[in-house]
């Protein structure tokens, strides 16, 4: 995807499928030309997870992911 | 059984535990209990749902995080689905709601009559998910109910009565399942061999990835899935979990 299409889903929380069929949720920021997908901790006692995604053309979707409950 | 969930909580493998699972008819007993309090409760509720939701808004000892609809009731019969929604828009959206998307006579074109109407609840309720009974039900189902909640977004919580690590649909069984019905929905022979397989060697933790055979699932992946499809399991024994996993090698 162009960073056109990545631009308004950036800070959003949302469900990423990149080209290689990995799928990610969580929040989606763009840092130093990369952008990352943060998942929050799954539950409060663990830690959230980062994804680096190296550049827009690995990603093939980006749809919302409205969290689950609370 | 409030002693020995005390008891896990403190030990080593504590942090593994979530809420406390009880009946409805049964919260009572929480209130008279000496022993030391769960922080948070899983309510199941019982047939007679309105009596089991007035014990629920009547209880206030500790944060009740979740109710289950009836054990083995279709919630598709009679009003089940539409009471727990009209209860829950008044209780609050801090309560999730799980209901049971199959029972031991279910066909596979009701899991997914209900896994659409959870689908269809979500839009404005997004505390709902499906719960799917582990028992003896037979892989092709359990296969089947990931893959439409996987399809249709609907988070769920696998219950179990006796768990083991690997084998007759064991916790890496099921947590490699749903990371592959994550991925796609429409790789059900995936799912189902994930489900049916016996071996411990299929399964491996290598550096920070869920491995089975050829298929590796990294952290990142495994936290999505948790958060977005596989978010709860129930089990009776609140120490077995991580003992069997340290047992396979995938727990330190």
């Amino acid at each position: 995807m162009t960073q056109a299409e990545i631009h308004p889903w950036l800070q959003r929380y949302v469900r990423v499928t990149l080209a290689d069929g990995r799928i990610f949720a969580g929040r989606l920021t763009e840092s130093n030309q990369h952008y990352k997908v943060t998942t929050p901790a799954p539950d409060k006692r663990e830690h959230e997870t980062v994804e680096t995604i190296h550049s827009g053309d690995q990603i093939v979707t980006i749809e919302e992911a409205p969290e689950f409950g609370r | 059984m409030l002693r020995q969930d005390a008891e896990a909580r403190s030990g080593p493998d504590g942090g593994t535990i979530g809420h406390f699972v009880v009946p409805s008819s049964r919260l009572g007993e929480l209130a008279t209990s000496e022993a030391e309090l769960p922080p948070s409760i899983s309510v199941v509720l019982d047939r007679h749902l309105g009596r089991a939701l007035e014990a629920v808004d009547d209880f206030g000892l500790v944060t009740i995080a979740s109710v289950d609809s009836p054990t083995g009731v279709n919630v598709e019969r009679g009003d089940i689905l539409e009471t727990l929604l009209g209860w829950s828009t008044g209780y609050g959206d801090n309560c999730d709601v799980y209901c049971e998307v199959f029972g031991p006579q279910t066909r596979p074109d009701q899991i997914d009559e209900t896994v659409h109407h959870l689908a269809s609840i979500r839009h404005a309720q997004k505390n709902f998910g499906a719960k799917i009974p582990i028992r003896n039900a037979p892989a092709s189902m359990i296969a089947h109910a990931l893959a439409e909640c996987s399809r249709l977004r609907v988070p769920l919580k696998l219950g179990v009565d006796e768990t083991r690590a690997v084998g007759a649909h064991g916790i890496l069984n099921l947590i490699t399942a749903a990371a592959i019905a994550f991925r796609d929905s429409d790789a059900r022979a995936a799912i189902v061999e994930a489900l049916e397989d016996e071996d411990p060697s299929s399964f491996g933790i290598e550096e920070d990835s869920l491995v089975w055979r050829d298929r590796r699932f990294g952290a990142a992946t495994i936290a999505s899935v948790r958060r977005e499809l596989f978010v709860a399991f129930a089990a009776f024994n609140p120490t077995q979990p991580a003992a069997q996993l340290r047992e396979v090698g995938v727990l330190a």
